[in-house]
């Protein structure tokens, strides 16, 4: 079974992951694309959580948190994008 | 085993290491700004609060921090939206920030260039209004004394009004300005697409060409003047011209008339003293033989003369009929250079001909002769005694050539083209011992002329000279040898 918190998390990714598409292809960050990574396999595990009450619930739990355990990889390449371009600009600047 | 521990550990440690670099990384302008940077963080921190809590929860130690996980989880996709919203926002703000101010710079950098520019630049509607004048315009447009109030031309009103509903104007005007007087100007018109209310303006761009105007009306009025001074000398060149070629025409019939007239009595002249000279009237002493030589030699001294002038008259009138046959040059050469030899032999000069080159070409063979009889004339008359002439016939590939070589005095070169003229001669100290009437190579000029020859000369004072007349190869009159033609 599914838990009321769990449905909340479900219904703010559908309704906010489309206002963040826009948002995403206007924004200038450098690397992205390994966030827009991260945040998907976020929301993936979101809705992996909500199905895992109704079908395959071991199967589905341990994909849950795999996509975890992707969505922290993912965030830490991005911040070393980040943190390289910050870095760079930074040295410019001094320079 | 189950690996939900495993990756749970995995989640926490890079969430925990990207936290890390977060903090690490330094907030400057662009990549990450302070506020952003912490923002992110606190989604992190979410993240990390979540994986903490499921490893404690796997591990067996805790479930304490369960309770608040669920609250994590609401939070984290509500909070990376604010983020993203935000950071979009921000970049569009400064965005647009940037264009306003490089719309600001370029708006200044363009009145500057407006406002030097030495044409009046204006935009008014076709109503008379005016919306902009760059300084030169504000000249002609605003209102004496009055609070920098702006009132067109009235002659510009139609031009923006054509140009507001038609094609561009260019067009030179003359206008009645504010102040009464009348100036020209040119114009420049075309509708303002880009105004902001229906588009019944135009920018126009005027220059004050009144001086302009002026002056090319002065120029025309020279121009006219000179071409009326031009016809007017024309006409009195064309007049003194006929005058003059009926001047010379008529020396030069005179000048005939008269040798005629003396070539009868000069025959009887030498007739006379030829038979004196021949005893057949008697004997003569000494001393009348002498005398009667005199006489003889002057008489034959002129009547070459007047034969000589009566031939340029001749040419020069163009009664010489060309009368063409194929000729063997070395053959016609040859016999005219033959009887010049005895007299040169007399003066003890040299005459040689190098005229083995046999070829045939169509000439009139007297008037050739006659070039080659001067000119070989000339030369053995000019070279003193001792000296050395040559007449040669040189083969080329488009003409032939027959030079007269010889080592007498020679020709300054600003003597070289006024001999060709009629009566003129080298100055020399021996010129008494020189007879002629300066008319050989005249005639020859003329000749050569009037067969289409060319003639030239080559001469350095005391090196002797080297005339050469050119004969062309007609064009189906390629040079033959003599054998051949047979």
């Amino acid at each position: 079974m599914y838990q009321e918190s769990e449905i909340v998390d479900l219904l703010m990714v559908l309704f906010l992951t489309p206002i963040m598409v826009v948002a995403y292809r206007v924004v200038t960050i450098r690397g992205k694309r390994w966030f827009a990574a991260a945040y998907l396999m976020t929301a993936t595990g979101y809705v992996l959580t909500v199905l895992e009450g109704y079908v395959a619930a071991g199967v589905l739990n341990t994909l849950e948190h795999a996509t975890y355990a992707f969505a922290g990889v993912l965030c830490l390449v991005g911040f070393t994008h980040v943190f390289r371009a910050a870095r760079t600009e930074t040295e410019g600047a001094t320079l | 085993m189950s690996v939900v521990p495993f990756s749970d550990s995995i989640a926490l440690v890079c969430l925990v290491a990207a936290l890390v670099v977060l903090l690490m990384t330094p907030a400057c302008a662009r990549s990450v700004g302070a506020t952003f940077k912490y923002s992110l963080a606190g989604a992190l921190a979410l993240l990390v609060f979540v994986s903490l809590s499921n490893v404690l929860e796997h591990a067996g130690i805790t479930t304490a921090l369960d309770a608040y996980e669920d609250y994590a989880e609401v939070l984290f996709v509500p909070l990376v939206a604010y983020i993203l919203l935000g950071r979009s926002m921000t970049e569009q703000l400064e965005a647009a920030e940037a264009a306003e101010e490089q719309t600001r710079r370029e708006h200044a950098l363009l009145m500057s260039v407006v406002d030097t520019a030495p044409s009046s630049i204006l935009v008014a509607d076709s109503e008379g209004n005016v919306w902009f004048a760059n300084d030169e315009a504000r000249r002609y447009v605003e209102q004496p004394g009055d609070d920098a109030s702006m009132v067109l031309v009235p002659g510009l009103r139609p031009v923006i009004a054509r140009a507001v509903e038609a094609a561009p104007v260019r067009i030179v005007r003359r206008w009645a300005m504010l102040d009464g007087a009348e100036r020209w100007f040119s114009i420049s018109a075309t509708r303002l697409t880009s105004s902001s209310d229906g588009g019944d303006h135009a920018v126009v761009a005027f220059q004050d060409v009144t001086e302009r105007v002026a002056a090319e009306a002065e120029l025309e009025e020279y121009r006219e003047e000179l071409e009326e001074q031009v016809d007017r000398r024309t006409s009195e060149l064309l007049e003194l011209n006929r005058q003059l070629t009926d001047a010379n025409k008529t020396g030069q019939r005179l000048l005939a008339n008269v040798s005629h007239e003396f070539r009868t009595p000069l025959n009887s002249i030498i007739g006379f003293t030829d038979l004196l000279l021949g005893e057949t009237s008697g004997p003569l002493n000494a001393e009348q033989r002498r005398q009667l030589g005199f006489v003889n030699a002057s008489g034959n001294q002129l009547l070459t003369i007047v034969e000589s002038v009566l031939e340029l008259a001749r040419v020069e009138a163009g009664r010489g009929a060309v009368s063409l046959s194929v000729t063997e040059l070395g053959h016609t050469v040859r016999d005219v250079v033959n009887p010049i030899g005895i007299i040169a032999e007399d003066r003890g000069i040299t005459l040689t001909c190098v005229c083995e080159a046999a070829v045939t070409v169509w000439a009139d063979v007297d008037k050739l002769g006659q070039i080659v009889r001067n000119l070989v004339t000339n030369a053995v008359k000019f070279t003193d005694p001792g000296g050395v002439v040559e007449v040669r016939l040189v083969v080329e590939v488009e003409e032939v050539l027959i030079q007269v070589a010889d080592n007498g005095i020679g020709i300054a070169p600003e003597d070289q083209k006024r001999i060709f003229e009629a009566f003129e001669q080298v100055d020399r100290a021996d010129r008494a011992r020189v007879s002629g009437a300066g008319l050989g190579l005249s005639i020859c000029r003329d000749l050569c002329g009037l067969l289409g020859y060319g003639l030239s000369l080559e001469s350095e004072p005391g090196m002797g000279s080297t005339f050469t007349v050119h004969i062309p190869f007609e064009p189906d009159m390629a040079p033959t040898l003599v054998g051949e033609t047979e």
